[in-house]
């Protein structure tokens, strides 16, 4: 009689206990459940009312060459024509469009040089600063 | 020693929230400067009248066309009134307006996502030359900061344009944009899917 009910304790434990342990026990936070939480609170940045404004963009290729669309951002006026060539300094058809020049084409006789020269080794400094624990 | 602590006592309840000397820096859309979350916090963290803001910010740019961002400088002093410095739009804004593209390439230095040519670099320094941090630069240093920010946003600068060949180019790049679009839009998808 004593081992009956010791044995029907024993099932009534194997039975209920992972109901009991699951439905009292649960202190962590899901994560799936925080996840969705930390972005509505990222999103919530923009805020319900104020959405982005997209501003229209000139699709005619014949007045994107002959103006610079979008330098009047004024309600009334005109875009600035491109003028003819000539009105335009010389120096403007020498600037360099194409590509960055490396650091060993460049004169070391020039302040650019040598600005170049620091910026490259204060770059590289913060990669490493990056690379390191603490 | 009591006089001393009362004394303070009375001098910390008169002090109000500090004012910051920090500079607000931020784009803001014209005409529509709201007391949401992005404008509404970095001004009351400053103790700036939000509203009364707004409303001098919308009356401002009420000439312009509405949404386009603007920089603005403001430096609060300590009787509560702001210095509030407008400057034109950001060159990247000139420089896609220019260039008639919407978004700059996602791979700079890889992708060419428009084109522009000297005379509109130009013209746009022209203008970008009028705002206060750039005023003491030549127009050829401001020419070569735009072409390195050009580079950023994907515009080749060229000397020539052809309209037609030009056109062609924003067709093949409309539908390049397009996929890439629909690729983001895809992931953002498969992410909320994954953890929602």
């Amino acid at each position: 009689m004593g081992s009956l009910t010791v044995a029907l304790a024993m099932l009534r434990q194997r039975v209920f206990a992972p109901a009991l342990a699951t439905s009292t026990r649960c202190y962590a936070v899901k994560p799936a459940a925080a996840a969705p939480g930390a972005k509505k609170k990222k999103l919530g940045k923009l805020g319900p009312i104020m959405e982005k404004k997209v501003i229209p963009v000139e699709t005619d290729a014949n007045k994107l060459v002959g103006y610079v669309c979008g330098s009047n951002y004024l309600k009334t006026g005109q875009d600035v024509k491109i003028k003819p060539d000539a009105e335009y300094p010389d120096w403007l058809w020498t600037l360099n469009t194409e590509r960055i020049i490396p650091l060993d084409e460049l004169d070391p006789n020039t302040k650019q040089y040598w600005r170049r020269l620091r910026k490259m080794a204060l770059r590289r400094n913060n990669q490493l600063s990056k690379l390191k624990k603490f | 020693m009591s006089k001393a602590a009362g004394k303070l006592k009375s001098l910390k309840k008169t002090v109000e929230r500090v004012t910051h000397t920090s500079k607000l820096k931020t784009n803001i859309p014209a005409g529509m400067a709201a007391a949401g979350p992005p404008l509404g916090p970095m001004l009351g963290q400053r103790a700036i009248n939000i509203a009364a803001f707004c409303k001098d910010f919308n009356t401002k740019t009420a000439e312009m066309i509405e949404g386009v961002p603007l920089p603005c400088r403001i430096s609060v002093n300590s009787d509560r009134s702001y210095d509030l410095a407008i400057h034109h739009p950001p060159a990247t804004f000139f420089l896609k307006q220019a260039a008639g593209i919407q978004r700059g390439t996602m791979t700079p230095g890889k992708e060419v996502a428009g084109m522009i040519t000297l005379k509109h670099l130009y013209e746009i320094a022209a203008i970008k030359i009028q705002d206060p941090p750039n005023a003491l630069l030549s127009m050829q240093q401001m020419c070569e900061m735009l072409i390195s920010i050009a580079r950023t946003c994907g515009i080749k600068v060229v000397r020539d344009l052809d309209p037609a060949t030009y056109g062609e180019f924003l067709e093949e790049r409309k539908i390049i944009v397009e996929q890439q679009r629909r690729e983001l839009q895809e992931k953002r998808e498969a992410k909320m899917l994954r953890t929602g």
